[in-house]
């Protein structure tokens, strides 16, 4: 699939590159579509390039030997998937990726990446921007999960995800979240009864209602 | 998106061992050529005990979250 100048600059890495700079990286990329749910990168392999989400989303997990999955992080339209990886010591990927609805994903080789981020300056300090926007990201992620109880990030995650606006909201199955919150669905499913025991939310056939706000943002800090 | 959202199954995870139909309150789920089916739409009541009961994951219930009056 070709890529057109407009895609490169759907990469937000890529929206301060002068039209020259575009231009010289398009032919090297490559793009590739993904059905929902098709996988992406899987953990152990070595990417072949440096991956860019231009539509849809993507969802970076890592699976323990039990099989239970821990979330790392959403990717959305304009995200680099894998920025590390072009100047890590190895190509191997940390963990894997799957597309989320149907996606479409943007690849440029390894060596072409490095060699633009040597020659743009622009380019080499989004990139550092980009690296340490995921350093803070992983910082909070790492202290919710050593730290912070399950009913805490579980309060934290339906603040966070509670939608104001009606028309399309993302349904979420107890299994996602449960991966989202790095524990399982059994855990999920008997925090969200306390919570309606306790009158923090209520459950409306598919909905799930905060009755509570204040309440859920005090238990978030828990 | 509809409004009377329905438990959505994953046939391929499925070994048709009928205990959602078995555990289902109100008889809305069938086995239909050996897959679960929701048969009687209407009569679902989102209960989630079709989920609880299923030993692989195959059938779940999907939820939005918003705020709400109490
Ligand atoms: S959600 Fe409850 S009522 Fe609906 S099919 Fe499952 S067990 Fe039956
Ligand atoms: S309980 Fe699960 S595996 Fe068994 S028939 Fe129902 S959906 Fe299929």
């Amino acid at each position: 699939m070709t890529v057109t100048l407009d895609d490169l600059r759907r990469v937000k890495l890529f929206a301060g590159l002068a039209p020259a700079s575009l231009a010289a990286l398009a032919p090297l990329a490559s793009a590739r579509s993904y059905r929902d749910g098709d996988s992406i990168l899987l953990e152990g392999e070595e990417a072949a390039g440096v991956l860019f989400v231009l539509e849809g989303a993507a969802r970076v997990y890592r699976t323990s030997p039990e099989g239970r999955e821990q979330t790392l992080i959403l990717l959305h339209a304009g995200d680099a998937l894998n920025l590390p990886t072009p100047f890590a010591p190895s190509p191997v990927a940390p963990a894997s990726a799957v597309a989320v609805g149907d996606s479409r994903l943007l690849a440029l080789p390894l060596a072409a990446f490095r060699r633009a981020a040597s020659e743009i300056p622009d380019l080499a300090l989004a990139v550092m921007g980009d690296l340490a926007a995921r350093l803070r990201h992983f910082t909070r992620l790492t202290y919710d999960l050593s730290l912070r109880s399950v009913r805490g990030r579980l309060a934290r995650f339906l603040l966070r995800h509670a939608s104001a606006d009606a028309p399309s909201p993302v349904r979420w199955t107890q299994e996602e979240v449960a991966a989202q919150l790095g524990t399982v669905r059994e855990v999920v499913s008997r925090t969200l009864r306390a919570f309606v025991r306790e009158g923090l939310i209520r459950l409306d056939r598919q909905r799930i209602l905060i009755l509570d706000r204040e309440a859920l943002e005090r238990e978030s800090e828990s | 998106m509809q409004d009377w959202a329905l438990p959505t199954i994953h046939p391929q995870e499925c070994t048709g061992c009928g205990l959602c139909v078995q555990y289902c309150p109100t008889a809305a789920v069938e086995l239909v050529d050996g897959k679960p089916v929701i048969v009687r739409p209407a009569d679902c009541a989102y209960c989630g005990l079709c989920e609880e009961n299923c030993p692989t994951g195959a059938i779940e219930l999907a939820y939005e979250i918003g705020f709400g009056a109490a």
